[in-house]
């Protein structure tokens, strides 16, 4: 029973795999990464002292902001179509008249696709800071290097999440680029600013802000890193600051590592069930 | 392997797709699935391998399908009546369908070359790419290399030439013997090379069931009032040609 299992899962694997490399997610995922860091690198590195940091550093937490934005975008684009495509084109017919279950198909599709997305980040974080030490001369924070793979993981697989649930979900495939959309502008939006905004204009209790703010991943990814970086009120914006006061920037970074990563859990949960337990075609 | 539904009923909204259909086909019965579009045939081929859920019980081996599904799939080989657009290679295709069922890709070779496709040719390109008669071998070679129990076939001529349709008809004798086969077909020609038992089915439900012979004899149109056997079959005594006129009705291709 076990070695089927595993032939079924290395089997979808090795295949959604090909059909990642087939479609340049891959590359595509790389480049993107690799393009910012280049130009953080050349901008980053001639310019002044921000937030404290210097150099490769102020160049890692830089990137990392702007990868707070782009990395649920990135992950939506990768998931959101997956499932209703393979419905779609037939792809499920066939590959369910095979010795596949369903709980590992989903399985080995949501392993590819977030492998496809964090590895490249890891191995770009690994060489900006190589060539931090080598080239620059300078000393590794493997603390925040660490801080900030896991907060970008945890980020990701959370939209991971979200898009497979969509993709589950939404049969038809203009409807579910249009809820991918909603979701990433919703992430993108809710952070500090706009949520001081609607408190002003919908004259909102704080407490709940603060609570928006939280329960946001984007936004409680955000104010982990820059907690973790320099918690100052210009860095983190009102919300994040009145947060790291509150809370510190252990339980911030504690909640910006677990909060993406369990809200992502919650919907590939949800996902899974309705993908094993609704039609198939 | 023996299939067996019980009071099977499928609902998508509020279309009726099947309504209390009960049927058994014995272990190595061929059956013919016939009826005009939107009758249910998809949908109970869908249903029997586990791919929509039903009311109802669908049973194979006395066993749901649930109950052990990789190794009832194991022994189930489907041929889809659109083959997918994957865009994965032949390669790829083969080498994965190898990987879960623990074939050698040299016996799907073979087949495949026995109804006259060269799969060294399409090795590398796209499934999406190749023609519609080489996705269907494709599709068929990839089934009956699997040596299911359980062989279900969704009109698989549909895409062959004169010449591929005679040899999947001469590979069909040789590979089945005791398999069981559910076939789902509009083409008279097919039901009489593969079939030996026919249900057809009409609005989700059984209309008939029976003979394969006695439905090529027009008794199943008979039986069921088709409009004009009754008057086809005055005209024309033969019963094969009088079923084929009327046949028509029901959807089928002569």
């Amino acid at each position: 029973m076990s070695i089927r299992l595993s032939k079924s899962l290395q089997a979808v694997v090795q295949f959604d795999f090909a059909e990642v490399m087939r479609s340049r997610w891959l590359v595509f995922s790389s480049g993107l990464y690799a393009l910012l860091a280049a130009l953080f690198v050349l901008v980053g590195l001639r310019q002044s002292t921000v937030l404290g940091f210097t150099g490769m550093g102020r160049v890692l937490l830089s990137l990392c902001h702007v990868l707070l934005l782009l990395l649920p975008l990135v992950a939506l684009a990768a998931c959101g179509q997956v499932i209703n495509r393979a419905r779609d084109d037939g792809t499920f017919e066939f590959l369910f008249s095979q010795p596949i279950t369903r709980s590992d198909y989903f399985l080995a599709v949501s392993l590819v696709r977030f492998a496809v997305l964090v590895l490249p980040l890891v191995a770009l974080f690994a060489l900006l800071a190589f060539l931090g030490w080598t080239i620059f001369g300078q000393e590794i924070s493997w603390v925040f290097l660490g801080r900030s793979v896991v907060i970008c993981a945890s980020l990701l697989w959370a939209f991971v999440g979200f898009g497979l649930a969509i993709s589950v979900s939404v049969r038809n495939q203009a409807k579910a680029i249009m809820y991918l959309l909603v979701i990433w502008v919703t992430g993108v939006v809710l952070l500090d600013f706009a949520l001081i905004g609607l408190m002003l204009v919908w004259r909102l209790n704080p407490q709940t802000i603060f609570i928006l703010a939280s329960l946001n991943p984007v936004e409680a990814a955000r104010m982990a890193l820059l907690s973790s970086a320099d918690p100052t009120l210009a860095a983190l914006g009102p919300v994040g600051f009145y947060l790291v006061n509150r809370l510190g920037t252990g339980v911030l970074f504690a909640l910006g590592a677990t909060w993406p990563a369990a809200a992502g859990s919650i919907a590939w949960i949800w996902g899974r069930r309705q993908f094993i337990q609704n039609d198939l075609v | 392997m023996q299939v067996e539904l019980r009071k099977v009923t499928k609902r998508f909204g509020s279309v009726l797709a099947l309504r209390n259909v009960s049927l058994v086909v014995p272990s190595g019965q061929k059956v013919a699935l016939v009826g005009p579009n939107g009758s249910g045939k998809s949908t109970l081929i869908r249903a029997i391998m586990g791919m929509v859920a039903v009311e109802g019980e669908v049973l194979l081996n006395g066993r749901a399908p649930f109950h052990d599904p990789l190794r009832l799939a194991n022994q189930i080989a489907y041929v889809p009546q659109n083959p997918p657009s994957l865009s994965a290679s032949t390669s790829e295709l083969v080498h994965t369908v190898s990987l879960l069922r623990g074939l050698k890709e040299s016996a799907v070779q073979v087949i495949a070359s026995s109804l006259n496709l060269n799969l060294g040719e399409v090795w590398n390109r796209p499934v999406r790419e190749l023609s519609g008669g080489t996705k269907e071998k494709l599709m068929v070679a990839l089934a009956v290399a699997a040596k299911p129990s359980l062989l279900i076939l969704d009109e698989p001529t549909a895409s062959l030439d004169t010449a591929s349709r005679l040899r999947f008809f001469e590979l069909f004798e040789q590979f089945t013997v005791d398999v069981t086969v559910i076939l789902c077909s509009h083409r008279f020609e097919e039901v009489r090379q593969l079939a030996r038992r026919v249900v057809v089915l009409e609005a989700g439900q059984i209309a008939w069931e029976g003979e394969a012979s006695d439905f090529l004899d027009g008794q199943a149109l008979v039986a069921m009032g088709v409009q004009g056997v009754e008057d086809s079959q005055e005209r024309l005594p033969t019963g094969p040609t009088a079923s084929a006129t009327a046949c028509k009705d029901l959807g089928c291709e002569v």
